[in-house]
């Protein structure tokens, strides 16, 4: 535990004020807002601030007595729960179950990953190229079929033609071996996979929110 | 949050058989806390009343289900906030913050004085999005911990930490006339 303190965060005024800090480091904070007049004079301001909120969500005055308010909820107790209407703005979010929602995302994701990072191998020489392998498969297992003849339309007439041309858009992203690029696309690749990894947590994790809102609300009214 | 006391869980366990004596009771315990947590959300004592009732309506109707792992007190305040958002969310036109603060001043120019300030800051809470101004209503008004909190919204510590940080630092630039953030 960090006991020498340069000056003390707002965030740690916060959790002090609210009294959420480990007393040790509790201790520490208050012995250095004593000897630090500008972290004093913060806490100060802090501290009045607080006041100032809670002062303003004083109570209301005008609540119904016990009795009204029991009298007035005794005759409704045998009434149905209402149920409020779905939420316009994003209906089908009740229909999904959350974990589906995740698993989705993260299918989505491990996919944008396997693809850039995939690509990059291959781009690297690290991998053979399994997707000209399968294309030239697909290509000779599927003789007369649409894509055969989307492929003879391109000059691609057989196996060794469509390798040579794959090995050319290939070669003509990335000229030679270079190495750099290479390698510049694979860091990216797997950067722009996490970010859209984090992406899909974060709004899984709002649609889960909703949905529990939802929930307690459906299991309140069972 | 603490666990239920003995003569609650009877309570508890005598209002889920139907007896509402026993759910009468239930309803004295905890309205007053209900009614401030929602009358903090939605700034307005009236639905604030009137959600108190939706709550404990459903309560009762659900009380059979309770499970009696969880302290009672944490369900019931997330019935509150869960009903308070759905009245907040399909409320059709804004409705004005028609609030009486209670005043421990006497002269009247400081109880005008006081009803101003708790106005404004009133009007910038209900400025703030809802999920930071739940978590700061059930920090500032209901004093409770951020652990109860993270229990009762069902999310974890740090984000209860980021929402009552944005939520204060938005007051803040609202209160000191910067506007509010974004």
């Amino acid at each position: 535990m960090k006991t020498h303190i340069e000056h003390v965060s707002e965030n740690e005024l916060y959790l002090l004020q609210d009294d959420e800090l480990a007393p040790v480091r509790a201790t520490a904070i208050r012995a250095h807002i004593e000897s630090c007049p500008d972290c004093a004079e913060r806490s100060a301001k802090l501290a009045s601030f607080c006041r100032h909120i809670h002062q303003a969500m004083l109570e209301p005055t005008e609540c119904s007595s016990d009795g009204a308010f029991w009298v007035r909820l005794a005759a409704r107790l045998d009434e149905p729960v209402q149920q409020h209407p779905r939420s316009a703005k994003r209906p089908w979010l009740e229909l999904i179950p959350s974990f589906i929602l995740a698993a989705l995302g993260g299918l989505l994701d491990t996919l944008v990953t396997a693809v850039l990072v995939g690509y990059s191998l291959i781009n690297l020489g690290l991998l053979p190229d399994f997707g000209s392998q399968l294309v030239a498969n697909l290509q000779s297992a599927l003789p007369g079929s649409w894509f055969a003849a989307w492929l003879a339309q391109l000059g691609i007439a057989d196996s060794a033609a469509l390798q040579a041309w794959l090995d050319g858009l290939t070669t003509s992203r990335i000229s030679g071996n270079e190495l750099g690029l290479g390698l510049v696309l694979l860091v990216l690749s797997v950067l722009l996979a996490l970010v859209v990894g984090l992406l899909l947590i974060w709004n899984v994790q709002r649609v889960a929110q909703e949905q529990d809102i939802r929930g307690v609300r459906a299991h309140a009214i069972r | 949050m603490p666990e239920d006391a003995p003569e609650e869980a009877e309570l508890i366990a005598a209002a889920a058989r139907g007896n509402t004596g026993a759910f009468a009771e239930l309803v004295r315990i905890h309205r007053m806390r209900v009614v401030r947590t929602a009358f903090g959300v939605l700034g307005s004592q009236d639905e604030a009343e009137d959600v108190a009732q939706d709550v404990f309506i459903k309560v009762w109707h659900a009380l059979d289900t309770f499970q009696h792992d969880t302290s009672f007190a944490s369900w019931v305040y997330r019935i509150t906030v869960n009903t308070a958002i759905d009245v907040l969310r399909h409320r059709k036109e804004e409705v004005g913050l028609d609030v009486e603060y209670a005043s421990p001043l006497t002269r009247p120019e400081d109880a005008a004085l006081r009803r101003d300030n708790q106005q404004r800051v009133r009007t910038a809470i209900a400025s703030l999005p809802e999920s930071a101004r739940v978590a700061l209503t059930l920090r500032e008004f209901e004093q409770l911990s951020y652990k109860e909190i993270s229990e009762i919204l069902q999310i974890p510590i740090g984000t209860v930490m980021s929402r009552l940080n944005y939520a204060r630092a938005s007051l803040k630039k609202i209160l000191s006339g910067e506007g509010a953030e974004e």
